[in-house]
């Protein structure tokens, strides 16, 4: 490893006895990917799996600008959130479930969501209904367990894409402005040349614009989803430690 | 015999040998030490403290079962102190030892105080051991002359201690990190008191268990080279002419004859416990 040069935390700002790194300097307050954004769009992770990036971001594409036209609330919301559903009543849900009937995204929509509909209560996006032939339980542990470690890690591109995604439904459904001065990150880069400097670029952008899509300056969002998934999870399945392969 | 027990055998006795060796170190220098009675507190304060670093490098030495993450640095934490109070004090004996012994009076009568506060009467036991404390104390120093510090006894912390004493390194890279399993902080809790779940539903979160970790004479090496560093100290300060050898120099020539390797090419020695 190359010797570090200069001095130790040089860019910390030091406080009493405390060194303030930079981004708190500026008083940021911490949102987890893993513990508070991850649960929300994991349910992306599935549809991209099951149906790869290009299908599955135009079904939740379609899902959002549904649910944005029939919403209540003259609010934004960003329906690349699961919570983001809860807002919708009954009549609305129905209307949803209607429209992907009718161009034949629901049963793709349900067999893909059947992890989260199948095993987990109060998924927020349950209304769309459990697949006609679900899989065992086995066999949905496993493939959210799969989609959990691929999507997990938020600099890897399943994880990227997912929050690129967000981003991307934020854009399309109103609500993000750029001045003249800053360029839109390429998101196609995200997918299509993800380890270029462009995508690389972009992607920085996206994860800091989800930061601040999940915890908006003006409010607090509710992490009920997140916790019930998290907790939920541990009771669903039990601990796999490193030596239980050997056993 | 099997294999296995003979290197047993052989790691237990090459120990007993070095126990020995840093017995037969601190007594050679306590014999040829001049000692000015007048200053007894002086050579007190200083012999205690090496004869201090001996007898917990000896403790580790003989013991195998704690040389591990879990309990070894508990003791090389200690040592470290010790040998940053001792090289602190060496660089201006006579004040700093009679600031150390009357730190350490101030301490004692606190405890008594705090004693007192909760005894009661009838309580022979805990009177007697008053009894016995405020006598020992009352024989170096009258009670209503002694201080009670309760700051630091050299009036600086152990950072700016080992910083005067030229003990930088030792205090970056091992009184921080055996710190670290002192106080039982996380980065010593999360890696020696929990393990990892592999269950992507849970978060990769990691459960508590009690875990069996690998027995590691490196710890006594290193609490080798803390006696080592505590008599280098004390030699150059009293430029004596030691015969016995030095203990780092010793367990390093003789390791390799039972072990094969260096002790330096063992890969666990970067464990800190931290």
């Amino acid at each position: 490893m190359e010797k570090k040069k200069g001095k130790i935390l040089g860019d910390h700002k030091k406080v009493g006895s405390k060194f303030i790194p930079p981004m708190s300097q500026l008083g940021m307050t911490e949102v987890s990917y893993v513990n508070q954004i991850f649960p929300e769009i994991i349910w992306m992770g599935l549809l991209n799996k099951r149906e790869g990036y290009h299908t599955g971001i135009r079904i939740v594409e379609f899902m959002a600008k549904k649910s944005i036209e029939i919403k209540n609330t003259e609010k934004f919301v960003n329906f690349s959130l699961a919570s983001s559903y809860t807002l919708l009543g009954a009549d609305q849900k129905n209307q949803i479930v209607a429209e992907l009937k009718k161009n034949s995204f629901l049963p793709v929509l349900q067999k893909s969501l059947a992890p989260l509909t199948c095993l987990y209560e109060r998924f927020p996006m349950a209304f769309l209904g459990p697949p006609d032939d679900h899989n065992s339980k086995e066999t949905m542990l496993t493939i959210i367990k799969e989609c959990i470690s691929d999507c997990i890690n938020k600099y890897e591109q399943p994880g990227m894409v997912m929050q690129a995604t967000v981003m991307y439904i934020r854009g399309i459904t109103g609500g993000l402005y750029f001045t003249n001065n800053i360029k839109p990150p390429n998101l196609d880069k995200i997918i299509t040349d993800f380890e270029s400097d462009e995508g690389k670029k972009a992607a920085a952008s996206v994860r800091a614009f989800v930061m601040s899509e999940y915890m908006p300056m003006e409010g607090k969002r509710s992490d009920e989803w997140s916790r019930s998934f998290w907790n939920q999870g541990y009771k669903i399945d039990k601990c796999q430690f490193p030596w239980d392969k050997n056993e | 015999m099997s294999k296995e027990n003979n290197d047993k055998e052989s790691l237990l006795m090459f120990m007993d040998k070095y126990c020995s060796l840093i017995i037969e170190g601190f007594r050679e220098r306590w014999k040829k030490w001049e000692i000015e009675i007048y200053d007894s507190e002086t050579y007190e304060a200083i012999g205690g403290l090496l004869s201090r670093q001996v007898t917990l490098s000896m403790s580790l030495a003989s013991a195998p079962q704690i040389w591990n993450g879990h309990v070894a640095p508990l003791l090389l934490r200690a040592m470290t102190d010790v040998h940053i109070t001792l090289a602190w004090i060496l660089l201006d004996p006579k004040e700093r030892a009679k600031k150390y012994i009357l730190y350490g009076l101030g301490q004692e009568k606190l405890y008594i105080e705090h004693l007192k506060t909760e005894a009661v009467a009838e309580d022979n036991r805990m009177n007697h051991m008053i009894e016995v404390r405020e006598s020992w104390l009352k024989s170096q120093r009258a009670d209503f002359l002694t201080e009670v510090n309760v700051g630091n006894w050299a009036g600086l912390n152990t950072r700016e201690m080992a910083s005067e004493a030229d003990c930088q390194g030792l205090y970056k890279y091992a009184y921080t990190p055996f710190s670290g399993v002192a106080h039982n902080m996380w980065q010593h809790i999360s890696r020696y008191n929990l393990v990892p779940c592999n269950n992507p539903l849970h978060k990769f979160h990691k459960v508590a268990d009690v875990l069996d970790v690998p027995s590691d004479p490196d710890y006594v090496y290193r609490s080798a080279k803390y006696v080592d560093r505590s008599f280098e100290a004390f030699d150059k300060k009293y430029n004596l002419p030691i015969s016995t050898p030095m203990p780092h120099d010793w367990f390093v020539e003789e390791f390799i004859k039972i072990n094969k390797k260096p002790i330096e090419d063992n890969l666990e020695a970067i464990d800190t416990g931290t």
